[in-house]
């Protein structure tokens, strides 16, 4: 068994907490299991294409050019402060700062017009991160990595 | 002493205070002098100074020097010059600005033509986008532009090519090589 | 029909210790269907918890295990005793989950609840340990999500994983590796 560092042995840890069964589970499942009828190749055809057509729905669902709320979310357990900069506020330190929810987690909802945008995060008015979770930007004029996040819009 | 300094900055005839008033009170003194001649002249040439405006805060914020910004404000000044040149009068601001950011990854004038071209008569700046942000993915520049080609030859929206973009980020996490994964998941979405 | 091994004959009082698999599906296929209750205790009790780690929702797993119990019910007659069941009925499961990801899937991040488009106000979130760790294993590509649930909150030896899975040893070792890189990364902000 692989040796965990301390912060990682906590995570796991919480993973351990076991789970239990919603009730009725297993009455859904054994419901559902009397009712197959298995020579129904007709049933699978129709509830196959239902399925693709609430996948593609989902997936192209309509939306609007105006703003969109985008969060951003960091995990940074011993900041004092989270600040965001990026294109979309002139990378001022003091424009965007993220609300501490939890033990580690940072975050802050913003309302962005469809676009790309480099943004980056400020941790304790001096220590630049990335987003670890977002892609990096290919541009580097200055030291500390910025991380890009593309807003869709609907567009025809 | 700050409320003086404030009146000075209002009254004082600044070249910032009257054209890029937001760099107003957050630029120190030697990063404007070091920027405001290269801002006019984009503004005379008619490229889109806000841009060039937030590298400068940019810089500000990262604490970096007058060189090295003003640095920075030449070379975005000459990208988005060569993109506007290279897509026409008609080209969108962020179509020019999408244009300066391939250029900057790594894009010929030539392949920022044919994925114009490509587009139509529609916006090309998510194209040039992903593009980029392919490349940024470790995509070779040459696969990138066939990849993003053959996409719009097919017919590809905005959304699809940013569900290519996403797709490949993925693969990419996943250990395939990247342009692998960008032939692969073009050919999955855009079968001609 | 294939001769399953347990298969239990008229003429032999029936046994008090639990039954295995094997012996289960053979009643099951000899028209006794509500003996398929024991496999869906047995399994639900095996992976609910893994399920739900994986997807980072009870409710999302609960769907997937359900989904993953009928096509096992109506492919228990393709099921031949070739192999373990419960490596055969992860895979099922495995494949509702991916499935399920997919359909949900926004850009890069595979976790719900977190991208809920500003809807939530800040004060109704609460994040406690579990729901970070969660959020932070939902970083993970679904692969090495899957490795390292298995071996580090399921408690299985690479062995057990590989006989689970059919993946190789190195491939789970690569799987792990990244994995635990990525994390590290996450949390690297907090460096010691």
């Amino acid at each position: 068994m692989t040796e965990l560092p301390g912060n990682l042995r906590d995570i796991v840890t919480q993973l351990k907490e076991p789970v239990t069964a919603s009730a009725g589970f297993r009455e859904r499942v054994m419901n559902a299991v009397r009712a197959t009828h298995p020579r129904r190749p007709l049933a699978w055809i129709v509830g196959g294409v239902l399925a693709a057509g609430v996948a593609l729905f989902l997936l192209f669902h309509p939306r609007s050019d105006t703003e969109r709320p985008t969060t951003f979310l960091l995990l940074a357990p011993r900041a004092t402060t989270v600040a965001l900069v990026g294109d979309f506020n002139d990378w001022d330190p003091s424009a965007t700062p993220l609300q501490s929810v939890g033990d580690s987690a940072w975050f802050v909802v913003v309302s962005l017009k469809p676009g790309r945008y480099r943004y980056s995060f400020v941790v304790d008015g001096q220590r630049w991160m990335a987003d670890p979770t977002a892609a990096r930007a290919v541009d580097h004029d200055f030291g500390p990595e910025s991380s890009v996040v593309t807003v869709l819009s609907r567009r025809t | 002493m700050k409320q003086l300094l404030v009146v000075a900055l209002l009254l004082a005839p600044t070249p910032l205070a009257g054209q890029s008033p937001r760099l107003t009170g957050r630029v120190p003194q030697p990063i404007v002098s070091a920027v405001v001649p290269l801002l006019d002249s984009a503004r005379a040439a008619g490229l889109p100074t806000d841009l060039l405006e937030a590298k400068v805060l940019e810089g500000v914020t990262k604490g970096a020097n007058a060189d090295v910004i003003a640095n920075a404000v030449r070379r975005l000044a000459s990208d988005l010059g060569a993109a506007r040149r290279l897509l026409g009068g008609g080209a969108s601001a962020r179509e020019i600005a999408a244009g300066a950011g391939a250029l900057r990854a790594g894009f010929s004038g030539a392949d920022l033509e044919r994925i114009h071209a490509a587009r139509g008569a529609r916006d090309a700046a998510v194209a040039f986008e992903v593009a980029t942000d392919l490349v940024a993915s470790t995509v070779p520049v040459d696969t990138a532009a066939r990849v993003v080609l053959r996409a719009l030859t097919s017919g590809a929206s905005d959304e699809q090519l940013a569900q290519l973009r996403m797709a490949v980020e993925r693969d990419v996490a996943n250990g395939v090589p990247a342009p692998v994964a960008a032939s692969l998941r073009a050919t999955l979405l855009f079968k001609n | 029909m294939s001769a399953l091994r347990g298969f239990s004959r008229r003429d032999v009082a029936p046994r008090p210790v639990t039954p295995t698999d094997g012996e289960v599906i053979g009643r099951v296929l000899a028209g006794d269907v509500a003996a398929y209750a024991i496999i869906v205790d047995r399994y639900h009790a095996r992976f609910a918890r893994f399920a739900t780690r994986l997807l980072g929702s009870q409710e999302d797993a609960e769907e997937a295990l359900q989904d993953a119990f009928l096509r096992a019910y109506r492919g228990l007659g393709r099921y031949q005793d070739r192999e373990r069941f419960a490596s055969w009925f992860y895979r099922i499961l495995v494949n509702r989950c991916r499935s399920m990801q997919a359909r949900f899937a926004r850009g890069s991040r595979s976790v719900p609840d977190f991208e809920s488009e500003g809807r939530v106000a800040a004060d109704d979130i609460r994040l406690a340990g579990r729901e970070e760790a969660i959020w932070l294993i939902g970083q993970l590509p679904l692969e090495q999500r899957e490795v390292f649930l298995l071996h580090f909150v399921e408690d299985m030896s690479y062995e057990d994983i590989a006989g689970l899975t059919g993946l190789g040893m190195s491939a789970i070792k690569m799987r792990v590796s990244r994995g635990l890189d990525r994390l590290r990364e996450l949390l690297g902000g907090e460096r010691q």
